[in-house]
């Protein structure tokens, strides 16, 4: 059985000759398509099974390729949605129309957004923290000591039973670490320099090492609060804040990058500042939970951790209190309150 | 500006380009991508982008003839998972000084190759009237307009840059291919450089204005106060700091950028013909151009972002309403060439990292 077939445009493969033709199914035995032109001649023929039909996608012309690369182009939509049945295609295209229901996808998207920003983040950093081998960790460390000795650093000059002191009470925090805060293979070690440009300071890296400046080390010399600040940085390298704001960023930038699509320059320049405020305010958060960690550290290795909150309250009488959205600190003030705030609470 | 090279004995067709998308359609199914893509923690929007792709490509037509598009989600998120994991890498090991160094080496010169490749990827994955294109640019070429003509339009402070401009879309034009049958390009550098000066003299004035209002409004007064007292930095600096800049992006750079991409725009249709035989026409009003991409951007902004369907079919239309094609004789005659289509490396790395390929087209 033939029907008068449904109107199109055939093209042979590989050129752009458009032939009016129409498109006939024959049942008779196999489901069989066939591409007539307006003779009547047969211009492409092959079982309904082998001919490829392309997604439909708004009202564009379906196209139906047939083994031999010819293609039949047409606009009748329901012919075809009626000759190809159902398909996850056409099922896709059923939601995509516009109808009352898209509300529910629009709310399905924010709420998928809300999850996605809450946890599906954090998920997928600790994914790749977990995957990133612990050499490059000892190597990271290494190549930023040596840049900073190259640039700003010179050996210390802090006299040898200063740097026992200093070390006797890392170690004392380190030794009352819990277990899972020590990857496979990793060392905290403690170093100092002379670093003048950057005035009483300590920081860590990665990898588990962490710097001290003489200026620090002269300036703040009471065992707690040395030990205060040092929990405080090896909370940084417990709590992998240092790889987890690498891996973040880069996460937020990615998933923007592959879903915004073409948006335009200005929402582009839009999104980036966005994602660095975002970072800094991950930063800020990262800094309280160090403050938190070292609180809880200093205390266990029996020192008083109110040691924190008295280097904080004599670096505002030094530099005075700074804050705000675009800082990668919260203020000291802050900090301050919520370290008491812990110790109480404990 | 606007005639086209003359062609002997015959007489150009004027053929409109038209796009048929419409905003109702082009929601539900850029909605329906977004939800999937957050689902599936982006690895669906390699299927996106090919729905969106076909979308707009499907729905533009030159003489009753549209084009499509034929890659694969599969392709697509092969192409991303790579470069994915070698940006992890590249993030990573930059952290390490010395390392960082070599990395940065090896990526400039990988930046012509995967300029090719993406170039190369699109151009056979995208057909019109059943004839695929193609691009036949190589990694020398590629090199010349990605490092050296942007040093050595550094070099002369940026005076020769339209040179550089020209040479990249040169590059880019004269390189493709509608099957067998190859596109020229031979627009004259002063219509560049005029196209620059455009938006140099937008970047004074608009520049000169803002400066201007913000010193009258007092905005500026407490960066200019903070400076003496670095200790206590108020919040309202920050504040003000922030809104200077957007006002700097929304009425000074964005604008001028835009205006110069429709005046470049102008110039490549105009001085590019098909095979010698048909010509390109493109009329767009540069200040309308920026008045639509500037109110794009506050209602996708205002509209927390549900108007960007709605934008993106505005600037479609506006584009294909003043675009059209010369046709210099039959468009039955193109036929296609084999060409391998490699992979989507270069793709999906000028997805993600937003390689400027885009000449307008």
């Amino acid at each position: 059985m033939s029907g008068p077939g449904v109107a199109g445009r055939f093209y042979a493969a590989g050129t752009s000759r458009m032939v009016v033709s129409r498109i006939m199914l024959s049942t008779a035995g196999e489901d069989h398509l066939t591409v007539r032109g307006a003779e009547g001649d047969s211009l492409a023929s092959a079982a309904l099974a082998q001919v490829d039909f392309s997604d439909r996608i708004g009202s564009a012309p379906r196209r139906l390729v047939f083994p031999d690369g010819s293609v039949f182009e047409t606009d009748e939509h329901d012919a075809i949605a009626m000759l190809e049945g159902e398909t996850h295609a056409s099922r896709l295209h059923a939601w995509e129309a516009f109808h009352p229901r898209l509300v529910i996808v629009l709310l399905a998207g924010i709420a998928s957004i809300w999850a996605l920003w809450r946890y599906g983040l954090d998920i997928m950093v600790a994914g790749a923290i977990a995957m990133t081998p612990a050499p490059l960790y000892g190597a990271m460390d290494a190549g930023t000591l040596q840049a900073l000795d190259t640039t700003m650093a010179s050996p210390t000059d802090l006299p040898e039973e200063e740097q026992a002191r200093i070390r006797a009470i890392f170690d004392d925090l380190v030794a009352v670490l819990p277990a899972d805060a020590i990857r496979k293979g990793q060392e905290y070690t403690l170093d100092f320099r002379s670093v003048p440009g950057i005035g009483p300071n300590a920081f860590a890296m990665p990898g588990g090492s962490v710097i001290m400046t003489d200026a620090f080390a002269e300036e703040f010399g009471d065992d707690d609060v040395v030990a205060g600040v040092l929990g405080h940085e090896i909370g940084h390298v417990a709590e992998d804040h240092g790889l987890k704001q690498v891996y973040r960023s880069l996460g937020i930038y990615v998933l923007v990058a592959l879903m915004a699509g073409d948006t335009g320059p200005i929402l582009e320049n839009i999104l980036l500042e966005g994602n660095l405020l975002l970072s800094l305010s991950f930063s800020r958060e990262k800094e309280l939970d160090a403050d938190a960690f070292g609180v809880a550290l200093v205390r266990d290795a029996g020192y008083d951790p109110r040691g924190l909150a008295k280097f904080f309250r004599d670096l505002i009488l030094m530099v005075g209190d700074d804050n705000g959205f675009r800082a990668t600190h919260p203020s000291s003030s802050d900090r301050v309150e919520r370290i008491e705030e812990l110790i109480e609470a404990q | 500006m606007q005639s086209p090279p003359p062609l002997p004995n015959q007489a150009r067709t004027r053929v409109p380009v038209e796009f048929r998308g419409n905003t109702r359609e082009w929601f539900g199914i850029w909605i329906v991508n977004l939800v999937l893509s957050i689902i599936t923690i982006g690895i669906y929007s390699a299927w996106a982008k090919v729905r969106h792709k076909k979308y707009f490509y499907q729905h533009t037509y030159v003489g009753e003839r549209n084009f499509d598009y034929h890659a694969t989600g599969k392709q697509i998120l092969i192409g991303r998972i790579i470069v994915i994991v070698g940006l992890v890498l590249f993030t990573v090991l930059s952290a390490i000084p010395v390392v960082a160094i070599f990395i940065f080496f090896a990526f400039l010169f990988a930046i012509p190759w995967l300029v090719v490749q993406s170039l190369r990827f699109n151009a056979r994955v995208s057909s019109w009237s059943n004839v695929r294109f193609g691009f036949l640019g190589s990694y020398g070429g590629a090199a010349k307009i990605t490092i050296l003509y942007p040093f050595l339009a550094a070099l002369t402070l940026y005076i020769a840059a339209p040179y550089a401009d020209r040479a990249r879309r040169r590059f880019i034009v004269s390189n493709h291919t509608l099957g067998k049958t190859g596109f020229e390009f031979g627009a004259p550098i002063s219509k560049f450089y005029k196209a620059a000066l455009a938006a140099l003299a937008w970047v004074l004035v608009t520049g000169a204005v803002l400066g201007f209002v913000l010193v009258q409004s007092g905005v500026l007064d407490g960066l200019f106060g903070s400076l003496e007292s670095i200790e206590s930095q108020p919040p309202q600096v920050e504040l003000g700091m922030t809104l200077v800049t957007y006002a700097a992006l929304f009425v000074v750079l964005a604008p001028a950028g835009a205006l110069y991409y429709a005046m470049a725009r102008n110039i490549v249709f105009n001085h590019s013909t098909l095979g010698g035989v048909h010509a390109f026409r493109s009329t767009v009003p540069p200040l309308r151009y920026v008045w639509i991409v500037v109110t794009n951007a506050i209602a996708m902004i205002g509209s927390l972002f549900l108007l960007v369907p709605w934008a993106q079919m505005r600037k479609a239309h506006f584009l294909a309403d003043h675009t059209e094609m010369l046709v210099g004789g039959s468009l039955d005659d193109f036929v296609g060439s084999m060409q391998d289509e490699r992979n989507a490396i270069g793709d999906a790395y000028s997805d993600i990292e937003g390689l400027d390929l885009d000449i307008g087209i």
